[in-house]
């Protein structure tokens, strides 16, 4: 059983302790994954992406997401996450392209998130290059917005060795081609 | 041709052979269509696919 002491993770996660933070991350994790969620974590979370530290910004960034997979998101995390697809760190790069889809879920979300997305579509590491496809996808079913500039790279991931990035691509190309026809 | 060799276990596969990465719950579900069993974890059979396979760390003595 969890048990819930927010005000102390919520302290935890605004102190400037590196630390601290860590361990309060770590509580806000078994909360969510033991499916208990507070939209306050996601206030205290959004300045974390920030950080240095780049276990703090793999933990916020997947805090956040976990969040909007709850239906627990906030168009004000949308700068911090497309920020964060350029990040240095490719699980980073990857919890912040699964929490843009996911938000897509409760259409929240922008055109700069999909360029960010796109550029994602190319990167070095193929589970980043698999969850861009995935909420390039999401936004197209979710949102009904999609960009002419997805779909050349989509296709070219169609080429790929990995059949989990074909089927990926497939998946998304098939979601944005509902919305424009050949 | 040779056999592939056997991975190690994976970080995210739990013990009741389900699959504990979130993001890769998802991407089973949506993008790979695993509408039953997107959730499980086949060992091996997934290991040499999935994306998001990660070696679980040995713990130091």
């Amino acid at each position: 059983m969890v048990d819930i002491e927010l005000d102390g993770i919520l302290r935890g996660l605004r102190s400037l302790n590196v630390e601290e933070c860590r361990a309060a991350l770590e509580d806000s994790r078994e909360l969510l994954m033991a499916g208990w969620a507070d939209r306050r974590l996601l206030q205290a979370l959004i300045p974390l992406t920030e950080v240095e530290n780049d276990q703090v910004r793999k933990d916020s960034s997947w805090c956040i997401g976990k969040l909007a997979q709850m239906k627990i998101g906030d168009p004000r995390s949308v700068p911090s996450l497309i920020l964060l697809t350029t990040d240095r760190d490719e699980e980073v790069r990857s919890n912040a392209a699964w929490a843009l889809g996911e938000l897509a879920g409760q259409s929240i979300g922008d055109t700069i998130s999909i360029e960010a997305l796109n550029i994602l579509l190319t990167d070095p590491d193929r589970e980043v290059k698999g969850m861009a496809a995935w909420a390039l996808g999401r936004m197209a079913d979710k949102m009904r917005v999609t960009s002419p500039s997805s779909v050349p790279l989509l296709e070219a991931m169609l080429l790929e060795n990995s059949e989990f990035l074909r089927k990926g691509a497939e998946w998304s190309l098939e979601r944005i081609r509902r919305l424009h026809p050949l | 041709m040779a056999e592939e060799t056997e991975k190690g276990p994976c970080l995210w596969h739990a013990p009741d052979n389900r699959c504990a990465n979130c993001k890769a719950r998802r991407y089973r579900l949506d993008a790979l269509g695993m509408k039953d069993i997107y959730g499980e974890c086949r060992g091996q059979e997934d290991y040499r696919t999935c994306e998001f396979y990660k070696l679980k760390p040995v713990p130091k003595c």
